[in-house]
């Protein structure tokens, strides 16, 4: 196996792992945790769901690791990103979308980590619903 | 503008990444229930949360969807997404499962064959060791997605 692939291996499992987590927990299993009784029953699974604590920065590391050596072996490096000239296409133009919102998440990562932010994680699920997005149109290529 | 076949990749990412989330939600609380408390009460505490509605409020009673409910509609979704997504490819001159793409596409339906058994089971017998099977299944096929390469 290349290494481009056990990189796309690596890359798409943190990906699923960590918004699995974050999509998963915010949206399903934290509402309906919250409304299993007895309240104590209900409280102590909840404590006990939360014991793995946050996926966020093991993910991103290997994330932005393994998005560094794949864009590398695609020819896409420091300079192409930064001059603008992968404007020019869809499938750069959907990168560069992408980039941009992982850049956000990681800017959300560092201010809230995995506290409780009742407001800006539907900003955070949303840039990674845009990344999915961004995804499927970079992965089409 | 999404195309239809970015927008069928898309939904298919989004359905796996729900998926892989609930089976993520078990694995933990099977660990969890595991080194806190004894079998018996494991199993009668994996039995409450897949008694658990959805959403818990603003729904009528009658129309909350179950955790295991929940993951057969993610599980639909990947299948007619992945439907869509193969039928994409047609024709095929070779057979589907025929070269590098069919051979991993038969191990990805295989894997994906091998998870709605296991989830079927979990639907009824929520247990510690059918939890880490459906998890390890669903990593492996994500794992084998990223080989799925026309």
């Amino acid at each position: 196996m290349s290494l481009y692939r056990v990189c796309l291996v690596l890359h798409l499992a943190a990906a699923f792992l960590w918004l699995g987590h974050m999509f998963f927990w915010s949206v399903f299993a934290g509402p309906v945790l919250k409304k299993i009784g007895p309240p104590e029953t209900g409280a102590r699974l909840r404590a006990l769901s939360l014991r793995m604590g946050g996926l966020g920065w093991p993910a991103l590391t290997v994330l932005v690791a393994t998005g560094i050596v794949m864009l590398g072996v695609r020819g896409i490096g420091v300079e192409a990103l930064v001059s603008g000239q992968l404007l020019a296409t869809r499938f750069g133009r959907a990168l560069s979308l992408k980039l941009a919102l992982v850049l956000a998440m990681i800017a959300y990562q560092a201010v809230f980590g995995h506290r409780s932010a009742p407001r800006a994680i539907y900003l955070n699920m949303l840039a990674a619903l845009l990344v999915l997005g961004a995804s499927a149109i970079v992965a089409g290529r | 503008m999404l195309s239809a076949y970015s927008m069928e990749a898309f939904l298919h990412l989004v359905a796996g990444v729900l998926l892989v989330g609930q089976c993520l939600f078990w694995v933990v609380m099977a660990v969890a229930l595991g080194r806190e408390t004894g079998a018996q009460e494991s199993v009668r505490l994996l039995e409450t949360i897949n008694r658990g509605a959805w959403p818990p409020v603003g729904v009528p009673r009658a129309l909350r969807l179950s955790l295991p409910v929940l993951g057969w509609c993610f599980l639909l979704a990947l299948g007619a997404t992945g439907g869509l997504l193969v039928a994409r490819h047609a024709p095929f001159p070779d057979g589907l499962f025929a070269g590098h793409f069919g051979h991993v596409l038969a191990a990805k339906m295989a894997l994906f064959c091998l998870l709605l058994v296991g989830h079927a089971i979990a639907t009824f017998r929520p247990r510690r060791g059918i939890a880490f099977v459906n998890g390890a299944l669903a990593l492996l096929i994500v794992g084998v997605s990223a080989l799925l390469r026309h």
